[in-house]
């Protein structure tokens, strides 16, 4: 079975970009548009990538990156943050795995959930 | 007392004596032969008169007039009125005409006698002598000179009694007794006048020599100048010292060095006034020293007068007051700075009540001197700050320290102004004596520096408005971007089916000009930071290699255009260093950029070098189409593009390298271009090597 793969993305067309991305990468996948509602169910799940979008409707992506780092179960879990400001880029290195600046190009995306998928 | 009147009366009588029977003519000059002369001639008309005529005439008078001693009378009487005569001439101008009569008279009787009666006998009696005692006692009223002189006559006296009862004298015994009685009183009177001219001159000397040292006592030139020639009569130690002191000597020539008298308002001559105004008289003068330096004195001068009340003689003295000129002008200085300054100046007593203000704190809160002196100064207060400012401003000024501030304080017109203040205590023997406070009216200032603060303020927001809506505008175009990106991208990988090769290229340039545009908003947003001067620089140590990671998408980039893409690291760089990585690093992308959009063919060389002991640099090279030397400047500013053919624009090349110029500059860095056309181009960014840095 593929291992699972979180997007969490409001944008529709980005969020089906990233969905492709992964899925040509090897994940089965999960699409969430709301924070809160993703929080909940990585709660009770344990994906192993979790790619995400900054700013979110009801919680925000480095809020999301920051809890996924306290949950012990999700230790394992790789977090790729999208952003579109390049100076937050800089500082999200810490909480996530990759911080990629928007507009995020579908073969980088592919070719880096890729890679994770190896090294695991 | 008594003994002191007493000498009085018979100096008066001594002088009368001689002053009277022996005086010359006083249109004589003392001490000349003519003046002898007629002195003589006086003594002798007195001698004849005294020892002869009249006791000869006396002895005719007692005797029976028969004819020949009625001769004999008037022959006496004659002589006697010709001497009497001379005498009175002896004191006038025509002494000489006394002296021959004189001679006249007492020849006269002589050969009158000698040739009618062929004798010469003096008959005195008592009487005469008694008379002549009585003249003689009137006229010397000394008791002692009349002592003597009654011892001599009580022998002559005695020589005529005796001969009376038959005693025989000869004539001669009788005329030298007379002569004696004569000679012995001229002796006396002669040496006596000596002794006492002596002794007075003695007392003279003594109390001249007294008051010389008295006005030597005085530290100061001091002398009596002639009002008619304004020579100096007497002058004291201090004024002989500034020159030479003759008999010819003026006050002018002796102070001034002139040979004018002083005069004009410049040099007031105090002695034109002092004789005009028979006042003392106080003036300025300038003064020479013996060395010949000026000097500012104080002359005082006092009229003398004589007996008749005439100005005679003036007393002048002078004080060195250059000290005193000096320190006056040194005052004088001070209180026109005070006065003229164009800061409020206030001066008070302890308890902080105006003593003095200027004419700049009058100006400054419309107060006058009058209508401000003797007030407190919380009459300027303006009720704009607490009890706690003012307390704080006297426990300052009262521990004996200056009080600098700012406050605001109210005009007598009510207004309120802005002054910068400075109160500082005056110490005089460890006590504060006043206060001094210096006032600025910074009232302009103020406005302007709210109207400042006000304008900052508006410009800070626009800017940070600006920013906030660049911020959202990239954020609202990156995520579309990110839609045509992707989308374009998949198309072109054929996740949505197999597309036709033809579709290929245009798939590729939508993919390219998103990017594009993708990196003019980077730039755009990188812009709005370095102009709204908010360029927050977050250095850090890091290695070089990492600065290098930010190249991967770029050297995808090159490959694909068919470039040559090396990156090289000087070994000789230190292990880490110290910089703001996320602003080097869009420097380079930037350079890196730049070098791929223009580089048709060839490679890229991107090297990170040391430059010497303190530097190390970012080397970008390309082998594309160079820039001409013209315009190695122009290419810095902001939208502005070079132009590689005619009419042909290349595109998006002045944001970039304007962002790279400034981002270095603030990054502390210089940046260097070599180019020529055809030939490439190198930029090469050198950086100081920071403190805290690791060698390897």
């Amino acid at each position: 079975m593929n291992p699972e793969a979180l997007i969490i993305e409001d944008d529709t067309a980005q969020s089906q970009i990233f969905c492709k991305a992964v899925e040509q990468a090897g994940y089965s996948h999960r699409c969430f548009t709301d924070g809160l509602q993703a929080l909940e169910y990585l709660k009770e799940h344990q994906p192993a990538l979790v790619v995400l979008d900054l700013h979110l409707p009801g919680m925000s992506g480095e809020d999301i990156a920051r809890e996924i780092r306290t949950l012990p179960h999700l230790t394992g879990t790789r977090v790729i943050l999208a952003t579109a400001d390049p100076r937050l880029a800089d500082m999200l290195q810490d909480v996530s795995d990759l911080v990629l600046l928007k507009p995020v190009s579908y073969t980088q995306l592919r070719d880096l959930a890729a890679r994770l998928r190896k090294q695991d | 007392m008594k003994e002191v009147q007493y000498n009085e009366h018979m100096n008066t009588a001594v002088s009368l004596f001689f002053d009277r029977i022996f005086s010359p003519s006083p249109h004589l000059t003392r001490g000349s032969a003519a003046w002898y002369r007629a002195r003589l001639t006086m003594a002798i008309g007195v001698l004849l008169l005294g020892f002869y005529f009249i006791p000869e005439l006396a002895l005719h008078l007692g005797q029976d007039m028969d004819a020949e001693t009625h001769l004999e009378l008037y022959i006496i009487l004659g002589g006697s009125l010709m001497i009497m005569a001379s005498l009175v001439l002896a004191r006038t101008r025509r002494y000489l005409w006394g002296m021959w009569l004189l001679l006249l008279g007492w020849t006269f009787d002589i050969l009158l006698d000698v040739l009618l009666k062929q004798r010469g006998s003096m008959g005195a009696t008592l009487e005469v002598w008694l008379i002549f005692g009585l003249v003689m006692a009137f006229l010397l009223l000394d008791l002692r000179d009349y002592a003597l002189f009654a011892l001599f006559q009580g022998l002559a006296t005695s020589a005529v009694l005796l001969e009376k009862h038959g005693m025989v004298f000869p004539f001669n015994v009788r005329m030298h007794l007379a002569a004696v009685t004569f000679l012995g009183l001229g002796v006396w009177l002669r040496v006596r006048d000596r002794t006492e001219h002596e002794t007075a001159r003695l007392a003279l000397t003594t109390q001249k020599e007294y008051l010389q040292h008295v006005i030597d006592g005085i530290q100061a030139p001091f002398y009596v100048v002639d009002v008619r020639n304004y020579r100096i009569k007497l002058a004291n130690q201090m004024a002989r010292k500034m020159g030479m002191i003759e008999e010819r000597t003026t006050c002018y020539a002796l102070t001034h060095k002139r040979t004018e008298p002083c005069g004009g308002d410049e040099h007031p001559c105090p002695l034109q006034h002092v004789r005009t105004s028979r006042e003392p008289y106080t003036t300025e003068h300038v003064h020479f020293r013996p060395d010949g330096s000026p000097y500012y004195a104080e002359v005082r001068g006092y009229p003398l007068f004589d007996a008749a009340g005439n100005v005679v003689e003036m007393v002048e003295y002078s004080v060195d007051i250059t000290e005193r000129k000096r320190s006056e002008a040194e005052i004088r200085k001070l209180q026109q700075a005070v006065e003229h300054t164009a800061s409020g100046i206030a001066i008070t007593d302890p308890d902080g009540v105006l003593e003095y203000v200027n004419p700049a704190f009058e100006r400054m809160t419309g107060y006058t001197s009058q209508e401000a002196v003797g007030q407190p100064t919380n009459l300027l207060k303006s009720g704009v700050h607490d009890d706690a400012f003012y307390q704080e401003l006297w426990d300052t000024i009262e521990s004996g320290r200056v009080w600098q501030g700012e406050m605001v304080n109210k005009r007598k017109d009510g207004s309120l102004y802005w002054e910068f203040q400075t109160i500082a205590p005056v110490v005089e023997n460890g006590e504060i004596r006043h206060y001094v406070a210096v006032k600025l009216d910074i009232t302009r200032q103020k406005e302007l520096e709210q109207q400042l603060v006000a304008a900052r303020e508006a410009a800070e927001e626009a800017s940070a408005l600006k920013g906030r809506l660049l911020s959202n505008v990239s954020h609202d175009m990156r995520t579309p971007l990110g839609g045509i990106i992707g989308f374009a991208e998949m198309l072109l990988e054929g996740v949505y089916g197999e597309i036709q090769p033809e579709q290929q290229a245009p798939l590729k340039s939508i993919i390219e000009s998103a990017n594009h545009l993708a990196s003019f908003i980077s730039g755009m947003l990188t812009r709005a930071e370095l102009e709204s001067g908010q360029l927050q620089l977050k250095p850090r140590p890091f290695a070089p290699q990492d600065l290098l990671h930010a190249l991967g998408a770029h050297a995808e980039v090159a490959h694909r255009k068919g470039l040559e893409f090396r990156t090289e690291i000087d070994p000789a760089l230190p292990e880490t260093l110290y910089g703001d990585t996320y602003w080097l690093e869009q420097v380079l992308v930037n350079l890196v950029d730049n070098a791929i959009k223009y580089t048709p063919q060839g490679s890229i060389q991107v090297a990170l070098r040391r430059v010497d002991e303190h530097r190390w640099a970012i080397e970008v090279q390309d082998t594309g189409i160079g820039i001409p030397a013209e315009l190695h400047e122009h290419i810095f500013n902001a939208f502005e593009q070079v132009e590689s053919g005619p009419g042909k624009r290349i595109q998006g090349v002045g944001l970039g390298l304007s962002i790279v110029r400034e981002l270095t500059t603030a990054l502390g860095g210089e940046i260097d271009l070599h180019s020529h056309p055809g030939q490439g181009s190198t930029f090469t960014i050198v950086f100081p090597i920071e403190e805290g840095t690791h060698e390897s």
